[in-house]
């Protein structure tokens, strides 16, 4: 019998003399599939599955904001592009820990990340707003002038 | 370009799953949070973007430490959200601390969004080396 691939070994003579043992085992395991299912991604409506920062996008009157958080990073790590209707973003995270220390927790971790996105409207460059405070970058990104609503009189 | 699968993110923002239950209306995350140990300190990595510096409350009460830290949520307020991948909200979340600590030298650092803890070790919890005779 082969069993489910999610329950961990197929019983031991061992463990079946001690039978408690191998069950309470199969049932941590089972948990922490489940735990595991729970906590990544895959259910997600995330356009991103490789799991680069995540964005939001506002509209702010005409202007579009992007918004990503990026905890610890200094603007020098961060790229920023725009060319017509495109805004790639870029940058990287580095984590390091001194020599000699014992991690007992990580749940941060270095990346890089590299996307692009498509706004609704062609971008006036000349007139992107960007900053990064406190771990969240926000970009202010006013629509070109010809894309720019006009009110028509009606005659 | 070629993605290395090592560098990419794991999973997302978790929210807080707390014992005691929140008495206002908003959304609570669990900030992602590195802990060291060396010699004399315990160190805390907490992530938290949007917190600004006078934002963050640390406690430490019979070895249980809380970190409390607030974001802006005025910054959302004129705005219509267009496209979503992540909520925002308050960060909040406690730790049971197993070494004896020196608490009147806790340092605390905000930077970045990112909140540095330095907890020196109190004497008694300093590892000691014993000569033998």
């Amino acid at each position: 019998m082969d069993g489910w691939s999610i329950l961990s070994k197929p019983p031991l003579k061992e463990d079946i003399m001690f039978g408690i043992t191998s069950a309470f085992d199969n049932l941590w395991t089972l948990q922490r599939a489940m735990e595991n299912a729970m906590h990544n991604d895959y259910f997600g409506l995330s356009t991103v599955a490789d799991g680069s920062p995540s964005m939001n996008i506002f509209r702010d009157g005409e202007n579009t904001l992007v918004t990503v958080e990026l905890p610890g990073l200094n603007r020098e790590d961060v790229k920023l592009e725009v060319k017509g209707k495109n805004l790639r973003l870029s940058g990287k995270r580095k984590i390091d820990f001194p020599e000699k220390a014992s991690v007992h927790r990580r749940e941060r971790s270095s990346y890089s990340f590299d996307r692009t996105v498509r706004l609704a409207h062609e971008v006036d460059e000349s007139n992107i707003k960007a900053e990064l405070k406190d771990g969240v970058l926000a970009v202010l990104l006013p629509p070109a002038e010809e894309h720019k609503p006009k009110s028509i009189a009606i005659s | 370009m070629e993605t290395n699968k090592k560098d990419m993110v794991p999973g997302s923002k978790h929210e807080l799953e707390a014992k005691e239950e929140k008495t206002q209306q908003a959304r609570f995350y669990k900030p992602s949070t590195d802990i060291i140990e060396t010699e004399q300190n315990l160190t805390l990595y907490m992530d938290m973007p949007g917190v600004a510096k006078n934002a963050v409350e640390v406690k430490l009460e019979k070895n249980v430490l809380t970190v409390d830290g607030r974001i802006d949520q005025d910054r959302y307020k004129n705005l219509k959200a267009q496209y979503a991948e992540y909520n925002v909200g308050h960060y909040s979340r406690s730790f049971q601390l197993s070494s004896e600590i020196n608490q009147d030298k806790i340092l605390a650092k905000m930077e970045k969004g990112v909140l540095t803890l330095t907890l020196p070790k109190a004497e008694q919890a300093k590892p000691k080396l014993i000569s033998i005779q």
